[in-house]
């Protein structure tokens, strides 16, 4: 069973709604990579008022129009116009059930359906028992086809009481005489409505249970899918962490040891050199220092921005963009703070463009980096006027700098083509 | 061996004096290196270069007595050039050099022709002169 309350499906599904119902009854069968396995998940609301159409269209046809028409053709007695007066109402009830569904109110919905079913599926029984097949898969369908929809408790609570009503309604047939005004009817319409309403309300059920089993399917299969992607992205920022353990050892190795090895080297000379030497070494050795200094300021800030951590984005970006290679134009529209790893997720995304731009961009490269944000969203763009690549060919910095959006449940989208630029765009939901 | 051969790079160079040729990607440690041998009257700089494959291509042809050679620079790298450098001339005395303990220091540094090994930090005139010393 569900563990959530329904969610209306997400906007600006690709395809019509109007195409909903040839989808879910070709996927009803299987779950075909055709349709696109995203189909049943993604029509949900579509599901659940297709099956409510379906019932509906049971209940008017069979509980409303055949015994208004017995009673004009074939029977003329008041008696038949009971099943009428089961069935108009229950129609009713369902009208509003799919009204209540386009609302959103999928709770409301399902619970007047459910309810007001059993009830009218047990009038029927009593109203003429030899009905009870029927009325039997009548009163089970909404409750097959609600489940997904409702939280497991409910959908415990809702089974039982099915199971309850039909055992009332097997009880009430086992004991109720059958009506003397239905034993004088016409049996061959009985036969007809039996006869058609078993197998229309068996294969409605099946249709509801194959739609479900398929969207199980579909959401075990989009899991699987989620779960390796996980997988590779957890092994890309590992191998991406280990990378730059590596670069701060080189760096570390390469810059300021070296600075200070040679400075070592420099004081054991001048400790042992005459004087007129003396001098010399020492301005060496001076050098070496502010070089050191210089090195591992660099190195600090690589490692993590002061000023992300003070000012956070709104005041680390700018200093960013004055230190890039390239002339870079800001603009900065409701930037607040966010946790640590969101701000360093966006400086380092943006901290990467820069560096791409500036690297690949070719001459006269210009960028611009724009950030909106409001309470739900953080988005982040950084366009610039370079060669642009072939997004196939995209490096292990900006695949990076994906693994590291998605693991903050945000999303980087890379824009770009030979000849025309590159847009990176970073979108963050920053109301979790 | 000392020779009494003018330098063919770096203009003429006192008779018998070491020629001392400084492989390293770090000007910092060339500087300091140079300030070394400016303080020994016996061993003079001969020549310097960043890359192991600048080194293999000078010092080939070049004139020296000793390459003091970086083990991790870009590139070719110090151990491979020390390779090359010691095929071609066996004659050469070639001193691997790095910041690295002997220990975190590729096993192949033992096999490469390399007549010693010299912690960066350790280097002064007197070591400098032992190890020659020593090889000789």
């Amino acid at each position: 069973m569900a563990s959530s309350e329904m969610k209306p499906p997400p906007a600006g599904a690709a395809m019509p709604s109007w195409r909903a119902p040839q989808v879910l009854l070709t996927a009803a069968v299987r779950s075909s990579s055709l349709l696109g396995h995203d189909l049943i998940n993604r029509f949900r609301a579509e599901r659940y008022e297709l099956f409510l159409s379906g019932h509906f269209a049971l209940w008017a046809s069979a509980g409303v129009v055949l015994p208004l028409l017995e009673y004009v053709f074939w029977y003329r007695t008041p008696y038949v116009l009971l099943f009428a007066a089961v069935g108009a109402p229950q129609c009713v009830a369902l009208a509003i059930g799919l009204r209540l569904a386009r609302l959103g109110r999928y709770s409301q919905s399902i619970s007047l359906v459910c309810i007001t079913n059993w009830i009218s599926a047990v009038l029927v029984t009593v109203v003429n028992p030899n009905f009870l097949a029927v009325m039997a898969l009548v009163a089970i369908v909404p409750v097959v086809f609600a489940e997904p929809y409702i939280r497991w408790q409910r959908g415990l609570a809702f089974t039982v009481i099915t199971a309850v009503c039909v055992l009332a309604m097997a009880l009430l047939t086992r004991f109720l005489p059958i009506p003397d005004v239905v034993q004088h009817g016409p049996r061959w319409l009985e036969t007809l409505v039996i006869v058609v309403g078993v197998p229309f309300n068996a294969f409605h059920l099946l249709v509801i249970v194959w739609n479900n089993a398929a969207a199980l399917r579909t959401s075990e299969g989009q899991l699987a899918d989620r779960a390796a992607e996980l997988g590779a992205s957890r092994t890309r920022l590992t191998t991406a962490a280990d990378e730059e353990r590596r670069r701060l050892e080189r760096d570390l190795h390469d810059g300021a040891q070296q600075h200070l090895v040679a400075l070592s080297v420099l004081i054991g000379l001048a400790r042992n050199a005459e004087h007129d030497r003396y001098q010399a070494l020492l301005m060496e050795a001076s050098d070496l220092v502010e070089a050191s200094i210089v090195e591992i300021r660099r190195l600090a800030h690589g490692i993590y921005p002061p000023l992300l951590v003070s000012g956070g984005l709104s005041e680390a970006l700018p200093t960013l963009a004055a230190r890039a290679a390239v002339p870079v134009h800001l603009d900065l529209r409701g930037l607040g703070r966010y946790p640590t790893s969101t701000e360093a997720a966006l400086y380092y995304c943006c901290s990467e463009a820069l560096q791409n731009a500036a690297k690949h961009g070719g001459p006269d490269t210009a960028v611009t980096v724009t950030a909106h944000a409001n309470d739900q969203m953080l988005n982040l763009a950084i366009s610039d006027t370079g060669r642009g690549f072939d997004p196939a060919t995209i490096g292990h910095g900006l695949i990076n700098m994906t693994d590291r959006l998605s693991a903050i449940g945000g999303a980087l989208v890379i824009d770009t083509a030979p000849g025309r630029g590159t847009r990176i765009t970073a979108a963050v939901d920053t109301s979790v | 061996m000392v020779r009494g051969k003018h330098a063919w790079h770096a203009g003429p160079v006192a008779d018998e004096c070491v020629r001392v040729w400084v492989v390293d990607d770090q000007p910092g440690f060339r500087r300091a290196t140079a300030a070394t041998l400016d303080a020994m009257d016996d061993f003079v700089m001969a020549g310097e270069c960043e890359t192991g494959e600048s080194a293999v291509e000078l010092i080939r042809d070049g004139d020296a007595d000793i390459v003091l050679m970086d083990i991790h620079m870009p590139g070719m790298g110090g151990i491979e050039a020390a390779r090359q450098i010691h095929a071609a001339r066996p004659d050469l005395m070639v001193v691997l050099m790095s910041t690295y303990d002997l220990e975190d220091i590729s096993a192949a540094a033992a096999d490469c022709g390399a007549a010693a090994y010299l912690h960066k930090e350790r280097l002064s005139p007197d070591l400098l002169s032992r190890i020659w010393r020593a090889a000789r």
